[in-house]
Order: structure tokens, then sequence, then C-alpha cells
């Protein structure tokens, strides 16, 4: 309890720090509690639901209780979603625009201030959030996944090679399953992204382990961790009869690799790529 | 074909479905974006049923597709007859239609509602242009791309390819999601990257905006001016709410595939546009799809808290408000006492 409470205050920290979101609800809600009654009567059981989720989302221990009730697997900001943050901004903003309409109705220039008004409004809520750039390097991603997507059409033969099994960097890895259900792989997106081993019981075993382990030093050094001879063993037994490896690979350890292996690695896309017999 | 399972379909399935909950009663405020909604629920119904049939049974894919196919007829069939009644009592109705006053401000509620789908347009665009997919912590993609090749449900691990050990938990097999893609997969002859990513999501947001739609209607049943702002600032707010995961905007233009982007966006704004129209029969919909596509406390979900945390408010308010009005119903007598006095 005491961690789940923990994570509730950090992920209120967090919640906060990327966007101004929760503050606008915050004065969305001060606006209708303050405003003049009449105004909030017909909407007094959405307020108030509201401004009672808020405060339970933001206390750490009730919030807690919540992140229990959503189940452990979710994170802290999945609480909000009891509260319509976006419907109750969306009301505030609304009934202001309308009572500020009216106000300018009949003054000079009536129509000049409520452009100005709806401006300023829409300005508010623009600058609460990042319109387009999230916190995550998308762009990068795409590009992977293009890059990804030539390099399997060569090594698959425009699909017509069924029979792979692909040990490959991990940001070739990583979208592989995406692009082609047919490539089988020795390990898969969840050995680096955690959050994917909670779909199953399944774990990895030492040889797996072992060989993105290999993998991942092959791309940062240019060389393996381990005899190449072990890691080569090791895929094969794990049935890869496709193997990718980095550009930036040494080349007395691409040397001792072909004549290991007895074939010759060819050039693909920055990668040197070796076809083994299955 | 994809148009006419995310529109035809569930259209018809939730104007049969609205017949049925609510028979002969006036049915006025049920729009068409009720009967949309409603209906592409019963579909998450339907793929639940069948999933969870072909899972248990231990059945192929195709064997489940064949059984949603089946059950799709079957329901097309129920819910056809039920709406040809409606429109019977209808045309009968016609003639004592009332006719609606002319609208004076239509005009200021047409460019609303311009802005509204300018703004939804460029929203679109975008998404299927840049295609930025947020893949942590998800495998829909490579789920579909397993079901498709190897005709299995759950028995090929879509990490690697390779056949499951010990398997899944069984709290995460009853989820249908990935299979009624596949399904619609299979059925339109779009590839798992084609409708996941860039199908699913437009279609997720549309609906979306329908159930923001219905909260407007909710919120301003009689002003469609303030209905038109308001969805202008709802469009806004998922547009510039989309900086981190878990934010409304986040979900619907980065992740709209995933079960937790359709609780989000989809089925709590429709919960509580029924609930704030006091519709409660429909709700229970909604509880029954998030549980079909989310992994939630043993069928537990948001949905549901939101319902029973919303008429609990509903109670409370009014109490609030009679001890409010009884306090100055004697506040006033006291004060008339003391002027007679």
């Amino acid at each position: 309890m005491r961690e789940l409470i923990r994570n509730a205050w950090l992920g209120w920290q967090s919640y906060t720090d990327n966007g101004k979101m929760a503050a606008l609800l915050l004065i969305a809600l001060l606006l209708l509690w303050l405003g003049r009654k009449e105004i909030r009567k017909p909407y007094h059981t959405l307020v108030l639901y509201t401004t009672v989720m808020t405060f339970a989302c933001i206390c750490p221990f009730t919030a807690a209780v919540l992140m229990g009730y959503q189940t452990r697997f979710y994170d802290y900001q999945w609480i909000w979603e009891l509260v319509p943050v976006t419907i109750v901004i969306a009301l505030t903003g609304t009934l202001l625009w309308t009572e500020l309409m009216k106000k300018y109705e009949k003054q000079r220039y009536a129509g000049w201030k409520r452009i100005g008004i709806t401006a300023l409004l829409i300005a508010l809520i623009y600058l609460c959030g990042r319109m387009g750039n999230p916190v995550w390097d998308a762009d990068e991603e795409v590009r992977k996944r293009e890059e990804t997507a030539k390099v399997l059409e060569i090594i698959t033969e425009n699909g017509k090679n069924t029979d792979i099994n692909l040990w490959a960097p991990q940001g070739v890895m990583e979208y592989v399953r995406v692009l082609d259900g047919n490539i089988r792989l020795p390990y898969g997106r969840n050995m680096w992204d955690p959050a994917l081993n909670g779909y199953a019981y399944d774990t990895y075993g030492e040889k797996e382990t072992m060989l993105y382990r290999w993998m991942a030093n092959a791309e940062e050094t240019g060389e393996g961790d381990a005899v190449i001879e072990t890691a080569m063993d090791m895929a094969r037994e794990l049935g890869v009869n496709h193997i990718l490896l980095p550009g930036n690979l040494q080349p007395e350890v691409l040397a001792e690799l072909e004549q290991y292996l007895g074939i010759s690695a060819e050039k693909l896309e920055g990668y040197y790529w070796f076809r083994m017999e299955s | 074909m994809i148009y006419l399972f995310c529109l035809l379909i569930p259209y018809l399935l939730g104007r049969g479905a609205m017949r049925a909950f609510y028979g002969k009663s006036p049915t006025q405020d049920i729009t068409c974006a009720d009967s949309i909604l409603t209906g592409s629920m019963i579909i998450i119904g339907l793929a639940e049923a069948a999933h969870v049939g072909a899972v248990v049974l231990g059945r192929s894919f195709s064997d489940c597709k064949i059984l949603f196919l089946a059950g799709l007829v079957v329901l097309l069939l129920v819910a056809g007859v039920l709406v040809v009644i409606e429109m019977r009592r209808k045309k009968q109705e016609k003639t004592a239609a009332r006719v609606l006053p002319p609208n004076p401000r239509q005009k200021e509620e047409q460019i609303l509602f311009f802005a509204f789908g300018i703004m939804v347009l460029i929203q679109v665009l975008l998404m299927i242009t840049r295609q930025k997919i947020y893949t942590a912590g998800d495998m829909t993609v490579e789920t579909v791309n397993t079901m498709l090749v190897t005709d299995t449900i759950y028995q090929i691990n879509p990490m690697t390819g390779q056949a499951y050990a010990l398997g899944m938990p069984m709290r995460l097999k009853i989820l249908c999601l990935p299979t009624l893609y596949a399904i619609l997969c299979d059925l339109c002859g779009l590839s798992a990257v084609q409708l996941v990513w860039t199908v699913v999501p437009v279609i997720i947001l549309l609906g979306s905006y329908l159930a923001f739609h219905t909260v407007a209607r909710a919120l301003f049943a009689e002003d469609g001016v303030k209905r038109g702002f308001f969805m202008v600032l709802v469009a806004l707010l998922l547009w510039v709410g989309d900086y981190m995961y878990g934010m409304d905007g986040f979900g619907v233009q980065y992740a709209g595939f995933r079960g937790v982007s359709v609780r989000m966006a989809i089925l709590l704004p429709y919960t509580f546009g029924l609930i704030l129209r006091r519709k409660w029969k429909p709700v229970v919909l909604c509880i029954l799809a998030e549980a079909c596509i989310v992994w939630t406390l043993y069928g537990m979900g948001a949905c549901l808290f939101v319902a029973v945390a919303m008429a609990v408010s509903g109670l409370l308010g009014k109490k609030l408000s009679s001890c409010e009005n009884r306090f100055r119903k004697n506040e006033k007598l006291q004060g008339g006492e003391e002027d007679s006095r």
C-alpha cells in the first residue's frame, strides 16, 4: 500500500509536469463553483461528481485506492479516466463564452469584441497543451519502421520466403512481427519493453537473454560480449536461420564470424546479413 | 466494406436495440449517434461471444470468424424486423408530427459546426499521413498478424511467433479486441498495420466525437449554438491534450486502437451522455463492452464506477438542494416572524 501511495504522489507530479490540463480543470471547477448558482444548477450532478473525483485523484491516499480498483496493471494517469476532464473544461468554456457573448451583445464594436473573446478562450486552451508534440519521439519510430520494412522486403524476397527465423539488432526486431507475421524471432519486443511481459506467463531462458546481450553489445561496441562461437551455437539451437548484424561490427569480428559460419556476409541497408541453412 | 461495418451495421443494430430497450415509449432524444454507438457495443459483445467460444473450445480463428458472422446475420435480421416495426409506427405518427419553429441562430450554429468539421478533418488527415503510433506496452498488431498467419487464437506468442509454453493469463485471454480486428482484416483484405494503425484510430476518433456529441445534447438540449461551441472546444482539447500517455487526446490520436483508448474516448463519454439524459439501460452495454476489451477488476471497470458514482452524486445533489431549500424557507419564515413582531 505504501508503494501504491508513493506511486500516486509521483504520478500526480508527472501528470502535471508536461501539460497544464489538470490546472485548466481546476480553474474550470473553480469558475463553476464560484459562478452564479443558476448557471451551475442544470449541471449540478456532473460538477459535484467531477469535483469529488478530482480531489480523490489528487490526494495520494484516495488515489492509491482508485489505483487498486483499476488493477495494478495500469499506471497512475489512468485513474484520471474517471474524471470527465474534457467534458467539464468544454462545459465551463461554453458557459463562460455564452455569458461573455451576452455581455458584449449590445456594446460598441460588439462583433470584434466577441471574436476577440473567442480567440482568447481558444488561445488559453491552446497554451495548456503541446498540440502535436507528444513527449515521445514519434518521428524517430516512423523512420525506424520504414527502414525495417525495406530490410524485410529484401530478406523475405518480397514475401516469397516465409520460413525465416531472424536474429537482428533491437531497432529491427522491434518492428519485424508488426510488419510480417510469418517471420519468427528468438526473442521479441518484450525483452526490452517489460510492460509486455504482463500479457503472458512465458519468460525467456538463458539462451535468449544471452543472444540479446550479445547483440546489444555488438551494436554498442562493434563486438559481442561473449565468445562468438557460443553465441552462434545458441542462435542455431534456437532455430535462427537469418542473422542481421550491425554495420559498425569490427572487421576482425566479422571475419571470425564468416569463418565460423562458413558463409560470407552480404551488405544490406547498413547491416551485415548472414543467410544460414536451417 | 470497413465503413459498412463501422457505420451502417452498428446503426441498424443500435436502432434495433434502442427499440428493444425503450419499446413504444417516446424516443425523441435518441439520436443517430446513440444508435451507432450502441450498435458498436453490440458488435463488441458478439465478437466477445465468438472469441470466448473459440478459446474455450480450442477452435481455430477461422471457426471464430464463421461464428461471429453467423451471429451477426442473426442479429441483423432481428434488428431489421424491429426497425421495420418502428418505421411503420413512425409513418402512422408522421401526420401528428410537430413543426419546429425557425431557429434565429441557425447561421451561428452552422459556422460553429463547420469549424468543428474542419478541425476533425485536419485531425483525420494528420493521423493518416503522419502515422505516429505509440506502441510501448502494446502488441495488438503483432497479435492480429499472428492470428491471421497461424489461424489460431492466443496459442502462439505474438512477440516471437513461437508456440506459448505456459500461455496467457485467463483475464487477458477473454479480451476480444484483437480477434475483432483480425476478423475485420480478413473480411476487408487489409493488412494488420493498415487496419489497426490507420483505419481503426480514425473510426475511434469519429466515434469519440459521436460520444461527446451525446454529452453535448445532454448538456445543451435546446441550444444548438452552445452545442456547436462545446464540440469545437472538445476537438481543441483532444488536439492540444495529446502530450502524454493517459491523456484523452493522446489516446485517440496515437493509440486509438487500444482497449483503454476505446474506453476513454468512447465508452466513458457515452456513459456520461447516457447518464445525464437518464438513460440507464444502454449504460449496461457500456459496462459489458468495457469488460470485453479492457482488463478490469473482475468486470468492475471505469464505466460501472462512473455509473454508480454519478447516481450517488445525483442523489446527494438532490438531498443537498432540498436541505438548502428547507434552510432558506426556515430563514424566510423566521425573517417574516421577526418582521411581524
